[in-house]
Formats: structure tokens, C-alpha cells, sequence
């Protein structure tokens, strides 16, 4: 990773781990001894997601409303060049946008002012039963939407905390930010940070240039553990949860769409996405499902 | 062609069709008018900006705001206001952003007092509410109340509420709420769903002193409560509340000010289960127990 003032994008699908990752990230640069207040960690990362549309308008100096989505995506890629030259530290900013271009083939994201990437994967069969659940939406509902290379959120009557984002496929998403050489990037699987995190978490960290011990990184994984985040949740409550009505963390597991998919839908998604989950780990090379 | 309108107390002299604007006269002395003009502005901003965002740039006595292919515009100590529209824009998406950010940040320069939210007059004085609550609007627009501003609230240095602009905007959730047909309603500019309700006799277009300041947040309990609180725990909140122009205004808007006269009451709200309708009948009974009772309609 180059010099220290920038952004780095920590990026990902909905529902693949990204808030995780971000929660565990925080709690490391706080130094905290204890699980931070998860509702701060924005201000410790140094931005709240990159769609938020209150920061946006803060950058643009007035209502981002009032432009259409074609209107505020043409200023967008300025901003993050303004935003990154206003930085004197990293700072790591949450994005679901697919790396698209403009009309005009700028990026989305500009290189100037990037210092890099993490791309955070899910397997698809388990992103399904997640999403549908944030967007309290049938799972054949977001299976569909998954495979939409048109998909983008968020959805009428949300536009006023959110900016469009274009997350296009599942398999797009993924192929748009991989296939991109002008961005150091580092991908992290979900199920390995899940199944092997001091491993994972050590590898993110590195690429961040984040310097911690072993010791304290595991410490940092326990505090951020998926019983005490629910836990933090239901006490302090989590202002990215989707509802008032359903917590931001579920179950947390890996493989639920074995007890949860019908073998119909498991069949779509494998349909949909065989190239990206078999590149991924999560097919065999006959496009059987890969055990966890 | 020149027109003039009345709002926030000023005499606008605009080259541009402010439709939303009460007509006037040109009557008033010097200092209290605004022109509006057709003009060339800089592409490149101002001379030694002491602000800057992406689009915007200001000194202490100019703003320079860039909205790519609808315009520029330049707003000047608090009584010029230069358009340069780029080729073939529309004039609502020119006038969106006049009556916006161009205007508040103006009223700025005048040093009037500007605040997230909307303004009631009741029983002739004004009651206002802090943030954007478009719902709750639309229910006291069904009720019959009169409004003073429905986006922004302006308060001059004699604690009086501005009246502003004589119409309503709503997202399509929010008509569909409160049960209104947008095919019947302009939108705010072409490709923009948010739509126009004109305030036509639920305008009211006099200024008030401000008797009271609502403001709205969530809490753990089942139930709403209504607190008086103290001004200065609030105030710096409010100031900081992410809108229009926020880092323009939070370099400007240095000083804060506390009013005697005024109440501020914050009314908690339970965490799920808000009926609105049920809301706007308990602030109804709040005001009318704190003797400004309401006559209705």
C-alpha cells in the first residue's frame, strides 16, 4: 500500500461481510480494550459509506437530490478526488457500487486519491437468503435481482439518505472490480473470515499496512465476534440495520442455504453465476456446490 | 421583463419567473431588495475562496455554487444574485437551485438565521419544527394549518419567522402517505420525482415572532413524550444537521444565538409502532396546554 492520505475502498456485494470487516477495522484503530460502540465506527474509519447522500451533499455544497442519478454520478468521481484531497490520514470508505464508468469512460472511482482496495465475496447461495432478508423480500425475490445486470439500490422512497448505487449482477459486481488492474486490490472470501480469521484478518490488515500482533488481532476478532455484535446491537441498537422491525445481525453463518434454499434455487443461482463461484471456490469444476 | 416577490422579508426584483413567490411591488427602500439577474459568472469561481467544495466556493461576502449543465450562479453581500445558465437548460432547474441553496445562502449574508425544517403560524405566532419531517408537513397541510417556510426556517435578529417560499415538495412515498395524486402535480424540474404542491391559502405570508421550536427524536419507550429543554444543549445540534450548503454554514454560522422568548420542546418518539396522524394530534394538544390554542379549520 502506498502513502498514508487517501482512501482505501472497502468494497463488496450487500450482505458479504464488509460491516464486519469494517466493525473489526475500527475496533483495531481505536485501540480500544473493549467492543466499540459499532455506531461510531464511521468516525474512526474516517467516512460513513460512500453513498451516503448527506456526505455527498456536504461535498457538493448543496441538495444531491435535486440532480437524477445520471447527474450526481457525473460528479461523483470529482468528489472522491476532493474528498481525498481534503484527507490527512487514510481513510476507509464502504462501497456496494460495481467499479462502473461514466458515459464518458471515467471511472467511478478515480485513481487519484485511491491507495487501494479490499473486495469483499460471498457465496452467492448464502448473499440470497441474506439480502432478502435486509430487503424484507421473498428469496426468490433477490436471487432475481441478483442476476439483474440492471440491479441498483436503493429503492423508491429510500433516495433520500442514499445515492443510487449500480450493483448490476452478483457475477458483474464481482468481474467489475476484480477485472480492474488500475486499483491495488486484495479479496477477501467471507466463509475465510469466517472459518480461518486470524489467517484472513492478517492478510487485510497487511495490505492495509496495519501494524498488530497476532495476539492483539485475535483479541480484536473475539471482541468482534457475531454473538457479541448481536448482543451490542439489541443493547445499543445499529443505525445501518435495513428496518426498524429486524436486527442488522441475523444469523451470521456459513452454508444456511443448505437448510434454507430449495434445489431449484440453488440451481438458478449456480445457473446464474457458475463462472465467478467456481473462480471463487464455491463450485467444483462440474458445478456442484464446494463444501465449506 | 422584470417581476417582484416578496419572501423572507425581502423585495426579490427577478429577471427569472419566481412562480412560487408572492407578487409585490416595487415599494420598498433600497436595502431590503434583491436582484436576480441574467449574467456572465466566472468558470473558474472566486478570487481567494475561503470555503470550497466540489461545486461551490465562497469569501465572506460571495458564493459561487456550479451545478454542471444547469448553471452558475453568483450570490453577492446579500443582494445580487447573477445567473448563467448553461445552453438549453430548462427554467425550473435553474429556479430549483435559485430558491435553494442561492437563497438561503443570501439570507446568510443578511445574517438571518437559517435552520433545517418548516414553519406554522398559529394563532398569530409561529411554531416551528427542526429537520426534515416531510410526512408531518403533509399532515398538518391536511389539517389546515397556514405555513410561514416548508424547508428551511429563517430567523432575523428580532426572533421573527420569515415567511418563504409559498409552496410544499414532496417525494412520491410521502404523496402516496397522505393520499395525494401527483398526476395532477408539477415536479420541482423535469426528471426529478419530487412534486409541487402549491400553499396558495395555507400561506402565510407575514412574519412572526417565533414562539416555540419543536424537535423530534427517537426513544426507547412505547409512547410520545413531550419535554421542554434547554436551548443550549440543542442548539449546536441543530446547526450541525447535515443540509444544504452545512460546510458553508458551519464556517459562516459562528455565533449562536439563545432567544428568551422561545420555547424549545424535544417530543420523543418510541422506536416502532409511530402513528402519525396520532403525533400530529398530540402536538395539537401539547400546543394548546401551553395556551396557543388553535382554532382549526
Amino acid at each position: 500500500m502506498p502513502g498514508p492520505k487517501g482512501i482505501v475502498w472497502l468494497s463488496s456485494y450487500p450482505k458479504s461481510g464488509n460491516t464486519w470487516f469494517r466493525i473489526l477495522l475500527a475496533r483495531i484503530l481505536n485501540k480500544s480494550t473493549t467492543l466499540n460502540d459499532i455506531n461510531e465506527m464511521d468516525s474512526i474509519l474516517g467516512s460513513p459509506m460512500v453513498a451516503n447522500r448527506a456526505w455527498m451533499n456536504q461535498a457538493l455544497g448543496f441538495d444531491s437530490q435535486l440532480l437524477n442519478d445520471q447527474e450526481v454520478d457525473f460528479l461523483r468521481p470529482t468528489a472522491y478526488q476532493w474528498v481525498a484531497q481534503q484527507l490527512k490520514q487514510t481513510t476507509f470508505i464502504k462501497i456496494h457500487d460495481a467499479y462502473t464508468h461514466l458515459e464518458d469512460k471515467t471511472p467511478l472511482i478515480p485513481t487519484e486519491g485511491c491507495l487501494g482496495a479490499i473486495y469483499f465475496i460471498r457465496n452467492p447461495l448464502d448473499v440470497a437468503i441474506s439480502l432478502a432478508h435486509h430487503a424484507k423480500c421473498p428469496i426468490d425475490w433477490s436471487i432475481q435481482m441478483m442476476a439483474n445486470p440492471e440491479f441498483a439500490v436503493p429503492f423508491a422512497g429510500k433516495k433520500d439518505k442514499q445515492l443510487r448505487q449500480q450493483l448490476l449482477s452478483w457475477s458483474l459486481h464481482v468481474q467489475s472490480w476484480i477485472a480492474n488492474p488500475s486499483i491495488p486490490l486484495l479479496v477477501l472470501r467471507y466463509e475465510d473470515m469466517f472459518f480461518k480469521p486470524l489467517e484472513t484478518f492478517s492478510r487485510g490488515m497487511n495490505f492495509l499496512n496495519v501494524d498488530i500482533s497476532s495476539q492483539a488481532l485475535q483479541q480484536a476478532i473475539d471482541d468482534t465476534s457475531f454473538d457479541k455484535l448481536q448482543d451490542h446491537e439489541k443493547q445499543h441498537g445499529f443505525k445501518e440495520k435495513p428496518a426498524l422491525d429486524r436486527p442488522f445481525f441475523r444469523k451470521g453463518i456459513v452454508g444456511d442455504w443448505e437448510n434454507t434454499l430449495t434445489e431449484q434455487q440453488v440451481q438458478r443461482v449456480i445457473a446464474d453465476h457458475s463462472e465467478m463461484m467456481q473462480a471463487y471456490g464455491y463450485l467444483d469444476e462440474n458445478n456442484r456446490p464446494m463444501p465449506n | 421583463m422584470t417581476y417582484y416577490y416578496s419572501a423572507y422579508g425581502l423585495i426579490l426584483q427577478s429577471q427569472l419567473l419566481l412562480p412560487c413567490l408572492p407578487a409585490s411591488v416595487n415599494d420598498i427602500a433600497l436595502p431590503n431588495q434583491v436582484r436576480i439577474i441574467y449574467g456572465s459568472v466566472a468558470q473558474e469561481g472566486l478570487d481567494n475562496p475561503i470555503i470550497k467544495t466540489v461545486t461551490s466556493q465562497a469569501t465572506k461576502t460571495q458564493f459561487w455554487l456550479n451545478i454542471p449543465a444547469i448553471a452558475r450562479f453568483l450570490v453577492s453581500d446579500g443582494q445580487h444574485i447573477i445567473i448563467d445558465p448553461m445552453a438549453g437548460i430548462d427554467e425550473d432547474s435553474i429556479r430549483v437551485f435559485l430558491l435553494s441553496t442561492c437563497l438561503e445562502i443570501l439570507l446568510k449574508q443578511r445574517n438571518i438565521l437559517i435552520l433545517p425544517g418548516f414553519a406554522l403560524e398559529r394563532k398569530g405566532l409561529g411554531v416551528c419544527f427542526a429537520g426534515s419531517h416531510a410526512m408531518l408537513q403533509g399532515l398538518f397541510y391536511q389539517r389546515g394549518y397556514t405555513f410561514l417556510s416548508s424547508d428551511v426556517i429563517a430567523l432575523n435578529s428580532q426572533v421573527l419567522l420569515l415567511p418563504g417560499i409559498a409552496q410544499l415538495e414532496f417525494w412520491p412515498n410521502v404523496l402516496t402517505a397522505l393520499n395525494l395524486q401527483r398526476q395532477a402535480l408539477k415536479p420541482v424540474r423535469p426528471g426529478i420525482e419530487k412534486y409541487i404542491i402549491p400553499l396558495e391559502e395555507h400561506y402565510y405570508p407575514k412574519s412572526l415572532p417565533l414562539k416555540i421550536i419543536y424537535i423530534l427524536k427517537r426513544h426507547q419507550h412505547s409512547s410520545i413524550h413531550f419535554s421542554s429543554v434547554d436551548q443550549k444543549d440543542y442548539w449546536q445540534q441543530l446547526i450541525a444537521t447535515p443540509h444544504l450548503s452545512a460546510p458553508l454554514w458551519h464556517e459562516q454560522q459562528t455565533e449562536i444565538n439563545y432567544f428568551d422568548e422561545v420555547e424549545m420542546i424535544c417530543i420523543q418518539l418510541p422506536q416502532s409502532g409511530l402513528k402519525l396522524q396520532e403525533l400530529v394530534t398530540a402536538i395539537e394538544h401539547d400546543l394548546t396546554q401551553r395556551g396557543h390554542c388553535y382554532a382549526g379549520t
